[in-house]
């Protein structure tokens, strides 16, 4: 296979979609931080991670999906204070929780699957505050402002419809359930 | 591979939670200090970091220079350092004097610190939200070590927490798990700085008797082993004296702007860089 057969195949299977999808995660937990300090907005938490993960749920991509949140929460533990394993750990048990109660959502209407997001974040948070309360890590537990959080979790849970088209068109499926 | 992923045995799924409280459980009882793979990782990733920093201040440096203000902006900036050296000057001299006339009155003692002062660029923020760190772009190749203080012309940053060859890690001060002793510079009344995961900062530990009152400067102790004596560390904003409590409860706001943090000084023992010397 020539290069150029070899960059059809790549176009028309978009076998750069999952590539795509580290990637741009990826980048956005390493310039999260950044991100949130240079636009002044610190306070609230915009944590694209969760509108991924929810997306590749819907697409019936659980494994990849828990590959994902796995290595997305380490790097996120690697670029905070807190200790590794600790993000890694509440995406993960997060998105197992979906995954075993996905028999109840109807994921592949777009407004279910925002809802989820928004849950996703709240969960996150309340997960996180319970783990650092049991387990006896060195961390201080972080005070949780819970109205910031639903801001956050209403205001992403707006936004990803927006990012779930985003991700239909990178696929290739604009046909997605919109209603 | 692909045929693995498209099966999905139901058991795989634990498993990838099983391995993130593996590593959960392995680094209990241990600090947030990066190993040898998150070492690879933050000398892979910390780059793009540098380069969406460098991207912004380039951008904003050149609407700040050339689009607005030419002259204004450069002299603006020379005297903001003028006053930054003057302020860290004055504010070493106020603590080396206060120290110097009360030491000589008991001992005749005189003191020097060599310290060397490594500049680092901020190029990173806690990714979390959940904590308050930085990222520098100093590590082990410049001689960046775990615990060292970092400070800035305000006063003090942070310390290192994690080390990579190129990058080092910063718990602020403002970071609920940061704890730095220090003292009411006008009474020498002791406290430990405590941060609070926001804007602020609690003095715990003053006791009943301590002579502290609003707006007193809170300094570095010298004590611990971590940050030299005399560096500011914040104002008192607010004091209670329950009755009920055996220690009066003090905030403080801290010396740094970290909102405007855009360098640092990592501070290093080993140094030969002399700070002045009151007699001189």
């Amino acid at each position: 296979m020539g290069t150029k057969d070899y960059l059809r195949h790549w176009r028309e299977n978009r076998l750069f979609f999952h590539p795509s999808i580290w990637f741009a995660c990826g980048l956005f937990v390493v310039l999260r931080g950044n991100i949130a300090h240079l636009s002044g907005i610190a306070l609230l938490d915009f944590d694209l991670v969760p509108v991924f993960l929810v997306y590749l749920i819907a697409i019936d991509q659980d494994l990849k999906a828990l590959c994902l949140a796995l290595f997305m929460g380490l790097l996120m533990d690697m670029f905070s204070a807190c200790q590794l394993g600790l993000f890694a750990f509440t995406y993960t048990v997060i998105l197992l929780a979906i995954n075993r109660t996905r028999r109840f959502f109807d994921l592949a209407n777009v407004r279910t699957a925002a809802l989820l997001v928004a849950l996703f974040l709240l969960a996150k948070w309340f997960f996180v505050s319970i783990v650092l309360r049991i387990l006896p890590l060195t961390q201080s537990v972080p005070s949780i402002n819970f109205v910031t959080v639903i801001v956050s979790a209403f205001i992403m849970g707006v936004i990803a419809p927006i990012l779930f088209y985003v991700l239909d068109v990178i696929r290739g499926r604009e046909d997605r359930d919109h209603a | 591979m692909t045929a693995f992923f498209e099966r999905k045995p139901k058991w795989i799924s634990y498993v990838f939670v099983f391995i993130a409280l593996i590593l959960l459980s392995l680094s209990i009882g241990r600090g947030p200090e990066w190993n040898p793979a998150e070492k690879v990782v933050a000398q892979i990733a910390a780059p793009f970091q540098k380069f969406f920093v460098g991207t912004i201040h380039t951008v904003r440096d050149i609407w700040a220079k050339y689009f607005y203000l030419v002259e204004t902006h450069q002299e603006n900036v020379l005297l903001k350092r003028k006053l930054d050296r003057l302020r860290l000057e004055n504010s070493r001299y106020q603590e080396l004097l206060l120290a110097n006339r009360r030491l000589q009155e008991l001992l005749n003692f005189q003191e020097n610190t060599d310290e060397l002062l490594l500049p680092a660029r901020v190029i990173g923020w806690d990714s979390s939200g959940l904590f308050k760190s930085i990222t520098i772009d100093k590590g082990d190749h410049d001689g960046v070590t775990v615990s060292m203080p970092v400070v800035n012309a305000e006063g003090v940053v942070g310390r290192i927490i994690s080390v990579s060859p190129g990058y080092a890690q910063v718990l602020l001060v403002t970071d609920r798990n940061s704890s730095v002793d220090g003292l009411v510079q006008r009474s020498r009344g002791r406290g430990i700085l405590k941060g609070r995961g926001s804007s602020e900062c609690l003095f715990e530990y003053v006791i009943k008797t301590c002579d502290i009152k609003n707006g007193d400067t809170i300094v570095t102790s010298g004590m611990g082993g971590v940050f030299p004596k005399g560096l500011y560390l914040g104002t008192v904003i607010q004091i209670e004296d329950s009755p009920n409590k055996l220690f009066k409860d003090v905030r403080v706001v801290p010396a740094v702007d970290f909102s405007k943090l855009e360098e640092v000084l990592v501070v290093s023992r080993s140094g030969v860089v002399s700070l002045p010397n009151p007699e001189h």
